[in-house]
């Protein structure tokens, strides 16, 4: 709770604030800090604030001839100015708070800024030695290095964008509605009164979103393609049962040796496919280019049938081959260019087909380190508990599909696909318990119903 | 009956598609920051200052869930303070056409750790298709080198698929076993 201010709010001008700054304080004022600031026109100003990051700072500064004044600076860099107190950014409510007070003690000990705070500004003269250090300030600012994220000096155009401003609905009772927390008094003469809210406590109307339903796979067609990607294994009892595939009987070891040789030398590695189909792993990109579509019938039939001999070859193509590669001639070469970690991902998922490579240590506890870039990987049934899971809690797959009560094949593959991009901490010195403290069940109800909205199934 | 209110904060530098995020899921048309004054004094409707941005997903008649836009470029921690009360979790966009999103991400988790210690984050990398570099995984190494865990997702703002993906990682990593 913020200290109520001595002799009531300090009233202050804002000066070269950004609008978004300026919303932001007003904002602040409005509701936390009401007793400690308000905002004022210029000539009732006891004091002033200003953001001396601001590319209009300097000529505000001259123009408002604040000096008479004294005031708060605004910067990521310390400013020594007279009968100013610096507050670095980031801002804090505290650091607000005893600026007031700063300021106060300021009106109070030094006379000169007693009779100038009676007096309207632009009647005081100012010293030679005042207007000296001035032009010293003025200097320091332009010499500032650009803060973080400001921006260059604007157009002074945008100097009279005073405030961020919204409109509300076109419809005139609407207007009635709006119920503004606090009203602040405006800051220039030209300025529209500005009212300062929350949106989400204000019983305003919103316009309303009609959303149109993004088209998606129909649920007969996911299904078939998770039963491509995860099988259709019934749970076994005991690990001695867990079906194994090997690896190194499959194109899958091809796309790992491919990945790992262009990933240690940085350059382009062509996998050759079969003679008309290869794959491009452009590992400084994160991209890979496959000549089949890798939701194809073929592509699918190639991961999951064990290789031949020779089946499959690697090299890293120069420049000139690269150029004498035809795209192919049917469809739209740009839909086989594919995230690199989603190529190895769906080849995994398509030669495991739900089961688990040959030499996994079953028992093994693991964590998930990272997880998989979920945006533009293929998706299969209960994929975000299981990352979520895993990435909380060290545990091995049969305790996995336990916890989350799921089918096993799911989090077969998932251990699959997530082993194959090297996504698991497996050294056993580095497992940690990454749980917060254990989930509220009163939360768990409502994030089961956003649950529910997010995935278009509505809340009832 | 009385209201459930939530609240989701994203964050993120300007340009990194907070506003085009949140509408992308809102339910109703948000309140952005990112209009121009210019553009508004066209109007002669009332016009009123707003902080941040504002979106919002009804759940039902009582339960709300708000979506807050915290201004890009400000350094303002209070503000940050007074979004983030109440707040279930952070989402964090980044543009990866800026020239140093490391720096961003140090910025704002810097910024909102308490919270994030207390809460969870996502990270979602934008414009990755103008700008492939940094990749993911050098993301997450960077996150892991300031001991931070967080999902890291390539995501288009403009995607109401991608940013319910972000929120659905949100919400499976406050609670893995919350199921819809």
């Amino acid at each position: 709770m913020l200290k109520h201010s001595k002799s009531g709010p300090l009233k202050v001008a804002l000066l070269a604030i950004s609008p978004h700054n300026r919303a932001i304080l007003e904002f602040f004022f409005s509701g936390a800090g009401r007793n400690l600031f308000k905002v004022v026109i210029d000539t009732e100003a006891d004091a002033f604030i200003l953001d001396y990051d601001h590319p209009d700072a300097k000529e505000d500064w001259h123009k408002q001839e604040a000096l008479q004044k004294p005031g708060i600076i605004l910067s990521v860099h310390q400013i020594d100015l007279p009968l100013c107190i610096w507050i670095p950014k980031p801002l804090t409510s505290r650091a607000l708070t005893e600026a007031v007070e700063k300021v106060q003690e300021l009106m109070v000990t030094q006379p000169a800024l007693a009779g100038s705070l009676s007096h309207p500004v632009g009647k005081l003269e100012r010293g030679d030695t005042q207007a000296k250090e001035i032009v010293r300030e003025s200097q320091h600012f332009r010499d500032l290095p650009k803060p973080f994220g400001i921006p260059e000096r604007a157009d002074r155009v945008d100097k009279k964008l005073r405030s961020l401003m919204i409109s509300l609905p076109d419809d005139a009772d609407d207007e009635e509605v709006v119920l503004p927390l606090v009203s602040v008094e405006p800051t220039a003469p030209t300025s529209a009164p500005v009212t300062v809210f929350d949106p989400a406590e204000t019983n305003i109307p919103l316009e309303e979103i009609d959303r149109p339903i993004e088209s998606t796979a129909s649920q007969a067609e996911a299904e078939l393609r998770w039963k491509t990607l995860c099988g259709e294994q019934d749970d076994v009892q005991a690990s001695s049962d867990i079906a194994l595939f090997t690896p190194e009987n499959y194109l899958l070891a091809s796309v790992l040796d491919a990945l790992r040789q262009a990933q240690e030398v940085q350059q382009t590695l062509h996998l050759k496919l079969s003679a008309q189909h290869y794959a491009l792993l452009m590992p400084k990109q994160g991209l890979a280019f496959c000549t089949l579509d890798t939701r194809s019938e073929e592509f699918r039939t190639l991961c999951n049938n064990p290789v031949q001999t020779g089946q499959f070859a690697l090299h890293i193509p120069d420049a000139k081959e690269l150029e004498q590669m035809e795209p192919p001639t049917q469809g739209d070469p740009n839909a086989l260019l594919l995230d690199l970690e989603a190529f190895v991902w769906v080849s995994s998922l398509l030669t495991a087909r739900g089961r688990l490579g040959r030499g996994v240590d079953i028992e093994q506890k693991i964590v998930l380190k990272y997880w998989p870039n979920l945006t533009r990987l293929e998706q299969f049934p209960h994929i975000m508990r299981i990352a979520a899971l895993w990435n909380q809690r060290p545990a091995n797959v049969l305790e996995i599909a336990k916890a989350l009560n799921i089918p096993q094949r799911y989090v077969f593959a998932f251990h699959t696909a997530a082993t194959a991009l090297n996504l698991f901490e497996m050294d056993q010195n580095k497992l940690n318990i990454r749980e917060k403290e254990k989930p509220k069940q009163e939360n768990r109800g409502f994030f089961s119903r956003f649950l529910k909205r997010l995935l278009g199934g509505g809340t009832n | 009956m009385s209201m459930i209110n939530r609240k989701i904060i994203f964050t993120g530098p300007v340009g990194a598609g907070k506003t085009t995020a949140i509408a992308s899921i809102s339910d109703i048309k948000p309140i952005a920051t990112d209009e121009y004054a210019s553009d508004m004094t066209k109007s002669r409707k009332p016009q009123t200052t707003v902080a941040m941005d504002y979106g919002l997903i009804r759940l039902s008649e009582n339960e709300r869930v708000h979506l807050y836009g915290t201004p890009g470029q400000e350094r303002f921690d209070f503000m940050w303070d007074i979004l983030t009360k109440g707040g279930i979790g952070l989402i964090l966009l980044l543009d990866n056409t800026r020239h140093d999103p490391f720096q961003d991400i140090r910025f704002y988790t810097n910024a909102f750790r308490d919270f994030i210690e207390k809460q969870q984050m996502v990270v979602g990398v934008t414009r990755m298709d103008l700008q492939r570099k940094p990749s993911l995984p050098e993301y997450r190494h960077y996150l892991e080198s300031l001991s931070l865990q967080a999902p890291v997702f390539e995501v288009d703002a403009r995607s109401n698929k991608d940013i319910t993906m972000l929120l659905q990682a949100l919400l499976f990593s406050l609670d893995p076993g919350v199921i819809s």
